[in-house]
């Protein structure tokens, strides 16, 4: 009976020890997690999400010296997933012997996932413009300014006469003509693009389809005064044009071009390029024309 | 003759009772280690929907059905079971606490959640399976744990990007603030006729020529690029409202930001300079505070929106400020 009794007891300190080791285990993963979920995003280092796993399981004092004990993972951008594994080492005879396939260890593992803040508000994203922002010297030229600022009027009530062009010489009128690159479109949306006409001109809008390729179009320009109809939107947006606009084209062809009937306009002006009855896959060209003291 | 009977009489007797006792333990180490991790599952779920409560009083939407799916998630990620019902009411409850820990309405009731939400306390269950002998009849044991996580106000950054150059008066941040009224940045001046509007050329910011320019550019959440304003300091006035070049910077900044809320309105979330006292020509800046301001509200003669709490830092040990504007800072709850 004694030998029967000594292994009950040995069996009973393996499986013991095991849960221990297992509670252990969890609250390891679960302060390395949430040490990894300190930064905005993935910033915080391995390193120190190890420290802080060997820290808690300090009652483990073999755990940092197990290959492969430590696995950290961001499942989504939203969190983080920390995995700790253990062998425990089994005293057990018989357990030795029978246990996975007589390596004579248990594989421990935990995990804790946990959320990794996001910044807010959100940054805005950086987009390069066709031509930088007017200078400490204020030339009178038109400028383009693709979708990123939406200047809704000149600024112009508190203007001083600073603003006036000064002596410094200045190109003659030229025409402009600014190609830019329309993004595929799904099914009725379209892309906009706000253009800023300093010296009096019109404006003309061409939209080209691949070759031999004629699809449902339409282009449409608005004044943005009082302020821009796509104020707010995304770019492309899923929107009809709105009402409202100075000019407007539409056709079912490879070519369309738009000109606004007045030739001495100046101020903020969007252009939308809207794609009717079916998807355009693929990126196309649209060429603005305007007038000018300096093109960009 | 009789001795051996006994010796198996009194074995049987014992092993049995030595098992049942080994059972019994085994099942207590089991409810501990599942305890342990449904530790892990609420302090995670917890954290988790407080910072979903801090994104849903930015936004304004305050949508309580946004707040139970990401407890939910974090939860069931942390291996608490789901039973598919809408807040998984079986494994899963939850309460919104606000910003001194006092339970003001519980998670799940749909619609949106109070104002005053600042965090939320996470219950979750789970059945364990013991190891005891089928005569003691108890195949399983309901363990439950739990935890609360709140935005705690905090003292605000000492310095920030992106600030838009309109200073508010402290005092006035702090009543629209508390009541969730909204608050016109152009009806708000410093003095008689005095507008609010900062010269913030003075304080490095970066310039574009014209002042209007100016004011446009720091107006559009872009152009100042990597520079900060950073407090306590002074900060000088300009000289002259305008508020249409600064409406023009904000309508871009809307734009930019690209958020929309519940209701279809973009929206943009910006910083603006709180001052405590002002002269004629500068501002004292002592805080930061943070506004949802919808497109729709912005004019050349009126910027409305509603001052909202922010995070001062991802992580860190909420310092009390001498007056709540907004800073906070998310962590557990003792």
């Amino acid at each position: 009976m004694a030998p029967i009794l000594i292994l009950l007891a040995m069996s009973v300190w393996d499986g013991g020890s095991a849960l221990r080791e297992q509670v252990v285990l969890q609250q390891a993963a679960r302060d390395g997690a949430r040490v990894a979920a300190t930064g905005y995003g993935p910033t915080v280092l391995n390193s120190v999400v190890a420290n802080a796993v060997i820290a808690s399981a300090r009652d483990l004092p073999g755990l940092g010296s197990t290959p492969g004990y430590l696995t950290i993972s961001y499942p989504d951008p939203q969190s983080v997933q920390v995995r700790v594994v253990y062998a425990h080492s089994l005293i057990t005879p018989v357990l030795r012997q029978l246990w996975s396939g007589g390596s004579g260890t248990i594989s421990l593992q935990a995990s804790a996932t946990f959320y990794l803040p996001q910044l807010t508000p959100v940054p805005a994203t950086l987009v390069p413009t066709a031509t930088p922002i007017p200078t400490s010297t204020p030339l009178p030229t038109a400028t383009l300014v693709p979708a990123t600022a939406t200047p809704t009027a000149p600024p112009t009530a508190t203007a001083t006469l600073t603003a006036l062009p000064t002596a410094t010489p200045t190109p003659g009128i030229t025409t402009c003509r600014y190609t830019i690159t329309i993004p595929p479109l799904i099914n009725n949306s379209g892309y906009w693009f706000v253009v800023q006409l300093i010296d009096p001109s019109y404006l003309d809008a061409s939209w080209t389809m691949a070759v031999d390729a004629r699809e449902n179009i339409e282009v449409v320009v608005y004044a943005n005064t009082p302020t821009n109809p796509f104020a707010g939107d995304p770019d492309p947006v899923t929107l009809d044009p709105p009402a409202g606009d100075l000019v407007n084209n539409r056709s079912n062809t490879n070519f369309l071009d738009v000109r606004t009937p007045q030739s001495n306009l100046t101020g903020s002006f969007s252009v939308y390029f809207f794609k009717r009855g079916g998807n355009l896959a693929v990126p196309t060209d649209a060429v603005l024309e305007y007038q000018s003291r300096q093109c960009p | 003759m009789r001795a051996p009977a006994q010796v198996l009489i009194v074995f049987a007797i014992t092993v049995v009772s030595i098992l049942t006792v080994v059972g019994l333990l085994y099942s207590f180490g089991l409810v501990l280690a599942q305890r342990r991790a449904l530790q892990t599952a609420a302090d995670a779920s917890s954290l988790r929907g407080t910072w979903q409560v801090l994104s849903e009083l930015a936004s304004d939407n305050r949508s309580d059905s946004a707040v139970v799916a990401s407890i939910v998630q974090l939860a069931m990620t942390n291996g608490v079971p789901s039973d598919g019902t809408a807040a998984n009411a079986s494994y899963i409850s939850a309460t919104y606490l606000d910003s001194s820990g006092s339970t003001i309405a519980p998670v799940g009731s749909g619609g949106t959640f109070p104002a005053g939400a600042r965090g939320v306390a996470v219950s979750v269950k789970n059945q364990v399976p013991t190891v005891l002998p089928g005569f003691v009849k108890v195949w399983q044991v309901l363990v439950q744990d739990s935890a609360s996580a709140m935005a705690k106000p905090t003292v605000p950054p000492v310095v920030v990007n992106a600030v838009i150059p309109i200073s508010v008066l402290a005092s006035d941040v702090r009543i629209a603030y508390a009541a969730h009224t909204s608050y016109d940045l152009f009806s708000h001046p410093v003095s008689v006729g005095h507008p609010p509007t900062l010269d913030l050329a003075a304080a490095g910011a970066p310039t574009f020529g014209l002042p209007t320019t100016n004011l446009q550019n720091w107006s559009d959440g872009q152009h100042t690029a990597g520079w900060q304003l950073s407090q306590p300091g002074n900060v000088s006035l300009a000289d002259a409202a305008y508020y249409d070049s600064i409406a023009a910077g904000l309508h871009d900044n809307v734009r930019r930001q690209a958020l929309v809320d519940a209701s279809g309105a973009g929206y943009a979330l910006v910083m603006l300079p709180v001052y405590d006292t002002a002269t004629a020509t500068s501002v004292h800046i002592v805080s930061f505070a943070q506004l949802k301001l919808r497109n729709a509200d912005i004019s050349s003669t009126s910027a409305r929106g509603w001052f909202v709490p922010y995070t001062a830092a991802a992580w860190g040990t909420p310092v009390a400020p001498p007056i709540d504007l907004g800073a906070t800072l998310v962590g557990l709850a003792p």
